[in-house]
């Protein structure tokens, strides 16, 4: 899937969050976005699936300009994107099972006896292959997280935003996360988007970098490319990022 | 100014608001069909509201009952007239007070919990996790509640008229010093269908509007915890309100309607 945003405003009660944001993510590539706390991201995220509208600017998904599709007309869409919610966002009412299987059983994509068998495969990849009934009040903020992972996982989706997937996860399962990542996109072309604060994952997954600085994109580039960057704000991040990468 | 712009504001958001209601009820009818799909959902929602809900039917019932038949026998023991007691519990409370207090009771306890509910998964982003998944919000949470609410109001005000008129027996036998015979005769003898047919045809009209103000005022939640209290409150005012002035239109044009085909 290729996404196309351009010229993108969006302000929430005169808090004016993206002021002209454009970027391309390419098909079956890595792109990882980055920028401060609270610039956006997880906005950026949310109107790339329609969840969010912007004020003006367009996205566009395959060619096809989404920003004014309705719900119904978005539905097929987004059954071939997942997102991957920062705090995982499980549905509370269901179990960890539950939440897994919800989209291929809402969807009817599998009979159930096959959902049982993908739904506990992807659990067990990520290591929650014994919490099946568990209520998600119950698990520690990075089990959700990895509940979230398998429940995109479970739906085959074409592209996979993810909303700083280690944030909150202990190294090696961070490490294989990542792996996992770039097997995906590797192996299965799957289109990845990233956002992250964790520069040393995103550097090793990139193909292509973002920066968000007030609203817009400041930088671009692979990441050699980028790592070289002299725009003062890139500079400051990469500075302080990697003090904090080092205390850890 | 400032007063005149609130007033504008006001009817503007009135607006909105009614609008954006009237297309929700019109999107919970077009996937109406999907509430076969997930009767699961829908039963548990018919249980949880309908059920449940039954012991509290009944105890408003059996006093609504009570304290009609006791306040106007009062009254009409000092015309002599204290016979005529059933006629009139029964007419108030199958067309009016037994339909309306029990769509009261339902907004505040039942219609409170879907805002609160449904509110609770806007702001901790279980709405948009359904939308990112391609599933309806509308067709996963409106549809089953809707259909339990205009399945269950009606039933649990049959339940808390049924009561309520036995309630009322019971103060004019004991209190009124009016035989149960004479009290039921006279009860039927005025009872005509069409009064049942417009008291439990508003029934069905409650339900839904309490299904929807309540999910719609719950899905627009936003701000957190503070915020959902506050929509819950907004929701069980709005539904109230609302109930009792489609009370008053729903008086005027079902009691033509059936007169006229069952008069
Ligand atoms: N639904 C909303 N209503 C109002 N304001 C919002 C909403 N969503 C986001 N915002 C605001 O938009 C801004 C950007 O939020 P966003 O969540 O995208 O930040 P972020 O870049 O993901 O930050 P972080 O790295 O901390 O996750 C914040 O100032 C936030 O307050
Ligand atoms: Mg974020």
């Amino acid at each position: 899937m290729e996404f196309v945003v351009r010229d993108m405003h969006k302000s929430f009660n005169g808090n004016h969050v993206l002021r002209g944001l454009s970027l391309d993510i390419a098909e079956g590539k890595i792109t990882v976005v980055l920028g401060g706390s609270g610039c956006g991201k997880t906005v950026l995220l949310k109107h790339l699936m329609g969840i969010l509208k912007p004020d003006s600017g367009s996205v566009q998904i395959d060619g096809k300009d989404i920003t004014h599709y309705s719900e119904r007309e978005l539905l097929p869409i987004r059954i071939r994107i997942g997102l991957i919610f920062q705090g995982g966002a499980l549905l509370n009412s269901l179990s960890v099972f539950e939440n897994c299987a919800l989209g291929l059983r809402e969807h009817r994509l599998e009979p159930e006896k096959e959902i049982r068998r993908i739904v506990k495969e992807k659990l067990e990849i990520l290591g929650l292959g014994d919490r099946l009934n568990e209520r998600p009040a119950n698990l520690s903020g990075g089990m959700r997280k990895r509940v979230a992972i398998a429940r995109a996982l479970t739906m085959n989706p074409e592209a996979i935003l993810w909303d700083e997937p280690t944030t909150g996860i202990d190294p090696p399962r961070a490490s294989r996360i990542d792996n996992m990542i770039r097997e995906m996109s590797d192996r299965i072309g799957v289109t990845t988007v990233v956002v992250t604060h964790d520069l040393i994952s995103a550097f090793n997954l990139a193909d292509m970098v973002y920066f968000i600085h007030e609203g817009r994109i400041v930088e671009s580039g692979p990441p050699d490319e980028f790592r070289r960057s002299t725009n003062e704000h890139v500079r400051e991040f990469l500075r302080r990022r990697y003090d904090v990468g080092d205390e850890r | 100014m400032g007063i005149v712009r609130k007033i504008v504001h006001l009817f503007h958001s009135f607006f909105l608001e009614s609008g954006a209601m009237v297309c929700l009820l019109g999107r919970t009818l077009l996937d109406l069909p999907a509430a076969l799909r997930g009767m699961p959902r829908t039963l548990s929602c018919m249980m949880q509201f309908g059920f449940y809900t039954l012991p509290l039917a009944a105890f408003i019932g059996l006093f609504i009952g009570m304290v009609t038949s006791l306040q106007t026998g009062l009254e009409l023991k000092e015309l002599g007239l204290v016979e005529q007691v059933g006629s009139i519990v029964g007419l108030s409370v199958v067309q009016e007070m037994g339909p309306v207090i029990t769509a009261f009771i339902i907004c505040g306890r039942v219609g409170a919990a879907m805002t609160a509910e449904l509110g609770t998964m806007a702001v901790t982003e279980e709405i948009d996790v359904l939308r990112s998944l391609g599933i309806s919000p509308v067709r996963f949470l409106v549809v089953p509640r809707f259909v339990a609410a205009v399945a269950m109001v009606p039933i649990l005000t049959v339940y808390s008229i049924v009561i309520g008129v036995w309630g009322g027996a019971l103060v004019a036998t004991s209190v009124l010093g009016v035989a149960p015979d004479v009290y039921y005769k006279r009860m039927f003898d005025s009872l005509e269908l069409y009064h049942v047919a417009i008291g439990m045809s508003k029934t069905f009209v409650f339900g839904a509007i309490i299904a929807i103000v309540c999910c719609h005022t719950g899905l627009r939640a936003t701000n957190g915890v503070e915020g959902v209290g506050k929509a819950t409150m907004r929701a069980v005012v709005v539904s109230l309100t609302a109930v009792l002035i489609s009370d008053f239109y729903l008086i005027s044009y079902l009691s033509d309607f059936w007169k006229s085909l069952l008069g």
